[in-house]
């Protein structure tokens, strides 16, 4: 049944009318200030899913999967920045990433299959906006920042400022993802859960990343996000409060589990009823604590 | 706006013309009459579209054709050559592997990515280079031992 549409979106009907390939970050912010309505494409996993199954065609598409200084992994004292077009396979393929961000090197590893993962990058995670985005959510609990930029200025945003709402980003039209920072944190813990019909390959039917700094038995700063049960990944705080600064018990981790299962705002659709995904959302941090807890 | 496009395909150079949203599996289906890559799904979960983009297995159906520019593209035609199947063939040939042979295409690309990353692929590791691909017939078994038996060579 599917063939039907998709083989007719195959043929793209009116074409856009302009495509540019950047050799440089300034070249590609010049386009995106000129040019009326051109999409920014890198991997194109999602975009071309969006033009063949929606028949979305953009005036123009500025081409930036190769652009070599969004290509970047540098391991500064502080963090790891890794560029807006590394793809999820480097990611996984990366010793920097394993070592300093675990989180999002977990996730890396749950995500799409080998042919998704040598396109899908990581900016192109970020700026689709989907509740589901599983990199999103591991850079989420990693406090993670993005470095947007524009032929105006460049700025800094949480995570949370820059995904706004389903495929909704803070991004001006003239703007561009450049890279993301992710804090190095000694000592920390961390976990990453998801589910989906195929895990390997689904979109989550939620996905919970963990994250906190052990200190004599006591989690500081604890972040606790979740995927694909609200309009967007969110942080579940009051959870988090609850385990702050705490030592970790049986008893304290089923509470913490049941606030963050009653604080998502899940909804039913064909990936899974609310209920179900508050339920996963439960088991998955109790597991995130046990897991760690034990470690 | 059509985009001019110079790349190597099957180890010879050719270049197309292409609009910026064709999808690589059209390029290669239509212009270069390419059957060997198949549309399934059309959305990225089956796999039966995947072709090699510098040795890298990508899926035919998602990735733009814009993207082949300058690079390198084998298709299922470019694994055999003018001696015959390639030892990744056939072990799909000999281990039953094959059934109708929609998903085989596919599968090969996959598994060929596979054994240039992982010359000497764990069971698990099969596994997990094909997880993107789906078969309708034989089940997986038999494309597992395919892949282990080329090692054994
Ligand atoms: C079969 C399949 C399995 C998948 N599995 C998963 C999974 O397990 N987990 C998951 O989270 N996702 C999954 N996805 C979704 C998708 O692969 C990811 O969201 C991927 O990271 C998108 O990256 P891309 O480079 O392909 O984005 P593109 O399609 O190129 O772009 C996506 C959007 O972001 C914008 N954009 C991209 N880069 C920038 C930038 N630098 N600045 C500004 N805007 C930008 C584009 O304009 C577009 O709107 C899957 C997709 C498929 C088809
Ligand atoms: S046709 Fe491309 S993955 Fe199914
Ligand atoms: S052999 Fe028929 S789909 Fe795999």
């Amino acid at each position: 049944m599917k063939g039907g549409p998709a083989r007719e979106a195959l043929r793209a009907v009116n074409p856009p009318t302009g495509y540019f390939r950047p050799d440089s970050v300034a070249d590609a912010l010049e386009i995106l200030a000129r040019v009326d309505q051109a999409r920014v494409v890198a991997g194109g996993t999602d975009w071309m899913l969006s033009v063949r199954t929606q028949g979305q065609v953009p005036a123009a598409v500025v081409d930036i999967f190769r652009l070599e200084e969004l290509q970047g992994l540098i391991r500064h004292p502080d963090a790891l920045e890794i560029g807006a077009a590394v793809t999820v396979a480097r990611l996984l393929a990366s010793a920097e990433v394993a070592r300093d961000a675990p989180l999002l090197a977990q996730a890396a590893d749950r995500f799409g299959s080998p042919p998704v993962r040598s396109r899908a990058t990581i900016g192109g995670n970020l700026c689709n906006a989907s509740p589901a985005a599983d990199l999103t959510v591991a850079l989420l609990a990693s406090d993670a920042t993005v470095e947007v930029a524009s032929r105006r200025c460049r700025r800094s945003l949480a995570i949370r400022e820059l995904v706004l709402g389903p495929r909704r980003t803070a991004l001006a039209s003239d703007e561009l993802l450049v890279s993301v920072r992710v804090p190095i944190r000694p000592g920390a813990v961390w976990a990453f859960q998801k589910s989906g019909r195929r895990p390997a390959l689904e979109i989550s039917a939620a996905a919970v990343a963990f994250s906190a700094v052990l200190q004599d038995g006591h989690l500081r700063e604890p972040r606790i996000a979740c995927g694909a049960v609200a309009p967007t990944p969110m942080r579940a705080l009051q959870a988090e409060r609850l385990i702050a600064d705490r030592r970790l018990d049986p008893s304290l981790i089923l509470a913490c589990a049941r606030r963050a299962a009653a604080e998502v705002e899940p909804i039913d659709d064909v990936r899974g009823s609310a209920l179900y995904r508050r339920r996963l959302v439960g088991a998955f941090v109790s597991r995130c604590l046990e897991g760690c807890h034990a470690g | 706006m059509p985009v001019k496009l110079s790349f190597t395909l099957n180890g010879r150079p050719v270049s197309a013309e292409v609009e910026p949203t064709m999808a690589l599996l059209e390029l290669l289906r239509e212009r270069f009459d390419l059957t060997g890559a198949k549309l399934g799904c059309g959305e990225g979960e089956c796999g039966a579209c995947a072709v090699l983009l510098d040795e890298e297995a990508v899926l035919g159906c998602l990735t733009p054709a814009f993207a082949v520019d300058g690079r390198t593209v084998r298709t299922v035609e470019g694994l055999s050559s003018s001696e015959g199947l390639s030892a990744l063939q056939q072990a799909f040939v000999s281990e039953g592997a094959i059934q109708c042979g929609f998903c085989t295409p596919g599968m090969e690309i996959a598994a060929a990515s596979l054994l240039r990353q992982e010359p000497r692929p764990t069971p698990e590791q099969i596994r997990r280079g094909l997880e993107g691909n789906l078969c309708r017939c034989t089940g997986y078994v038999a494309m597992i031992e395919a892949v282990e038996a080329v090692n054994d060579d």
